[in-house]
């Protein structure tokens, strides 16, 4: 096993991964940056090192920088937690090069998934199914207009090279396409430094399904069943759960076995996710494969009883998994909610500054994954995720219930934050009834929420009370001041 | 005692303090007590129910809190200045000029404004000692301090003008 880690990212998940290390009895090294200081993660680890300023590119992006750090400190091996340099095989071939170990997959099966039609050709010789479209960037608007017509309008075109809901566009019908086409292909220029584009057929209305999978580097293939992360803003996750209350038994063996192949496909070890679509009537298309640890693991933890981090470590050291997988099943239901800094009441701008009140809920089966605490300061370089709340219970409506609960315990001031927000979703019909969509938070939720009264008759009247008091005592106060000062005036005065 | 007005998410609540440990909300008598948590949060019971209020002061009229994790800006003024800014609001741009005079005969002790600033209602502007107590002569309006027609120092006659606010 590995003696010292040195942890490549911040707030809750450098925090998370500090843990699962404590509980290894490995030392955990953390890197922060100059706005970073008031987080939580440089506190908990054994050891934290300045990594450089503010800007991610000179601090947690800057990557001879850490590599050079984890020499020096004589890690021996780097966890790169989600986002930053998790699925940047460039980085990830540094490493290697190095002599240090990379906790996550190989750089090339990173490669191998990176480009979305590249990935899409390997899913469909490795019978994973995707969304009929192009498996190549189309080269001329002729061939795509024939494709297009071919699989039928509605159709999405999408940069080869992209991720994270960027350069994707839905197209109606042909007329609107050549324009289309030439705007998508600018925006991948833009965002991804690549125009390549391909076409897919727009799945109406989706669900979004995924499937947690770990992989050891003796061939060892293990999947921990799915999650539904359908509550999405912008094709941003807010609430996951797991396991999906849409996913029956005979969907699930499918989706869980061509989880598996996509795996084997890319030679992949590490734990990692492969996303589908699914649309009404439980077919499903292979989306992309995130090669890296998520946001939403705790989820699929709390359901499993299975450390994924610990798990990652264990297998990275070239452990073979721990479990095998008749050991697992679903148990009971988790609900993640996501706690950004950003304000719902106003277009959801983020926000900063200092939390100068941070109360965290508890009680059984309340998990709270936080990367922050009273005191430290939210700045704008980085993404807006405060803490991430998982509850689980023995079914889904209790685990959602507990999840309302702990949501109106958990009290953050000082930055504005989306707690309310949450709770509407969970609150809503469609969540309920688990028959929302990646549309329906736009869609159905958002004009809703936005005309809701938000306060209680009883949260208004003592918001009224407190604020007569805190205007009584202020005007005691100040006449109390006056009459000090001038008593003091008056000695002095005395004695001139 | 006194009566405050809350302006709240739209509405208007009258508040007034009876005694120690209870309020008049619009009429009604509720029992509340406040106990402070830290420097930025307090624990209001009102009857049986506790909140937790965290707030931050905007300016002496606004208030912002977050109750329970729910934030609002709300304004608070005595009935006094419910009144005046009516007033204000009402005569919109109207010119007002207010002659501010001592209501009894003693010496200025210290002058709070200079010519030129601004005030608002419920500022002190001046300190008057009489009968060997200090009286605070407070802003009557909003608006600039035109004119002061006393130094420190000096004594002043009953009604006696003493500055112009306009």
């Amino acid at each position: 096993m590995f003696k010292k880690i040195l942890i490549a990212n911040r707030s809750e998940i450098a925090v998370r991964i500090i843990r699962a290390c404590k509980e290894l009895g490995i030392k955990s090294a953390a890197v922060y940056s100059e706005a970073d200081k008031t987080a939580l993660h440089p506190r908990l680890a054994d050891e934290a090192h300045l990594i450089g300023p503010a800007q991610s590119s000179e601090s947690y992006l800057n990557a001879d920088k850490i590599i050079l750090l984890a020499k020096k400190i004589k890690a021996d091996a780097i966890h790169p937690g989600y986002g930053f340099f998790s699925e940047n095989a460039a980085f990830i071939k540094k490493v290697e090069d190095s002599g240090l170990v990379f906790i996550g997959p190989s750089s090339s099966s990173v490669k191998m998934m990176g480009s979305k039609t590249a990935a899409r050709t390997l899913m469909q010789k490795n019978k994973v199914p995707i969304v009929p479209g192009t498996t190549k960037p189309v080269k001329n608007i002729d061939e795509a207009l024939a494709v297009a017509g071919q699989i039928g309008y509605p159709v999405l075109l999408k940069a080869s090279a992209g991720g994270g809901g960027k350069g994707m566009r839905k197209v109606s019908d042909k007329n609107q396409f050549k324009e289309a086409l030439e705007a998508t292909q600018r925006e991948a220029l833009k965002a991804f430094s690549d125009e390549a584009v391909y076409i897919e057929k727009y799945i109406e209305n989706p669900k979004h399904i995924e499937v947690q999978i770990i992989a050891d580097k003796h061939g060892n293939y293990r999947h921990l069943f799915e999650r539904e992360c359908s509550a999405q803003r912008r094709h941003q996750k807010i609430i996951e759960e797991a396991p999906s209350a849409s996913v029956d038994e005979t969907t699930r063996n499918k989706l869980t076995g061509a989880a598996i192949n996509a795996a084997k496909a890319c030679n992949y070890f590490n734990a990692g996710t492969i996303e589908f679509l699914m649309d009404k009537n439980r077919n499903f298309y292979f989306l992309e494969m995130n090669t890296r640890l998520q946001v939403e693991h705790p989820v699929t933890e709390l359901i499993t009883g299975v450390d994924l981090v610990k798990e990652q470590i264990s297998v990275a050291a070239g452990n073979k998994i721990s479990f095998n997988q008749e050991d697992l099943k679903i148990n009971g239901h988790a609900v993640e909610c996501r706690i950004y800094a950003e304000d719902a009441e106003n277009n959801f701008l983020p926000s900063t500054g200092r939390i100068y009140e941070y109360n965290a809920p508890s009680g059984p089966g309340v998990r709270v994954d936080s990367g922050f605490e009273q005191g430290s300061e939210i700045s704008v370089y980085y993404d807006p995720l405060i803490a991430k709340l998982i509850c689980w219970n023995n079914s889904r409506q209790q685990a959602v219930k507990r999840c309302v609960s702990a949501l109106e315990e958990f009290n953050i001031a000082g930055v504005t934050n989306n707690i309310q927000f949450l709770k509407a979703i969970l609150l809503s019909s469609a969540f309920n009834d688990a028959s929302f969509n990646i549309n329906f938070i736009e869609s159905e939720l958002l004009p809703e929420y936005q005309s809701a009264k938000k306060m209680t008759a009883e949260e208004e009247t003592a918001a009224a009370v407190f604020a007569a008091l805190m205007k009584e005592q202020n005007r005691s106060k100040n006449l109390k001041t006056s009459k000090n000062r001038f008593v003091n005036k008056w000695t002095s005065q005395l004695y001139e | 005692m006194s009566d405050y007005i809350i302006s709240i998410n739209g509405n208007k609540r009258e508040v007034s303090f009876s005694g120690n440990s209870s309020v008049l909300f619009e009429g009604k008598k509720l029992q509340y007590e406040l106990v402070r948590l830290n420097s930025h949060t307090y624990r209001l019971r009102i009857e049986n129910k506790f909140f937790n209020i965290s707030f931050d002061k905007i300016n002496s009229e606004e208030f912002a809190l977050q109750i329970e994790g729910k934030q609002v800006t709300l304004t608070v003024r005595t009935a006094l200045q419910e009144r005046a800014s009516k007033l204000i609001a009402s005569g919109a741009k109207a010119q007002h000029k207010i002659d501010v005079k001592a209501p009894m005969p003693g010496m200025i002790l210290k002058l709070r404004k200079q010519i030129g600033d601004s005030v608002q209602i419920g500022d002190p502007l001046v300190i008057l000692e009489a009968m060997k107590m200090e009286n605070i002569i407070r802003s009557p309006g909003s608006g600039e301090i035109k004119k002061i027609f006393v130094k420190e120092g000096e004594p002043v006659d009953k009604n006696a003008v003493i500055l112009i606010i306009e």
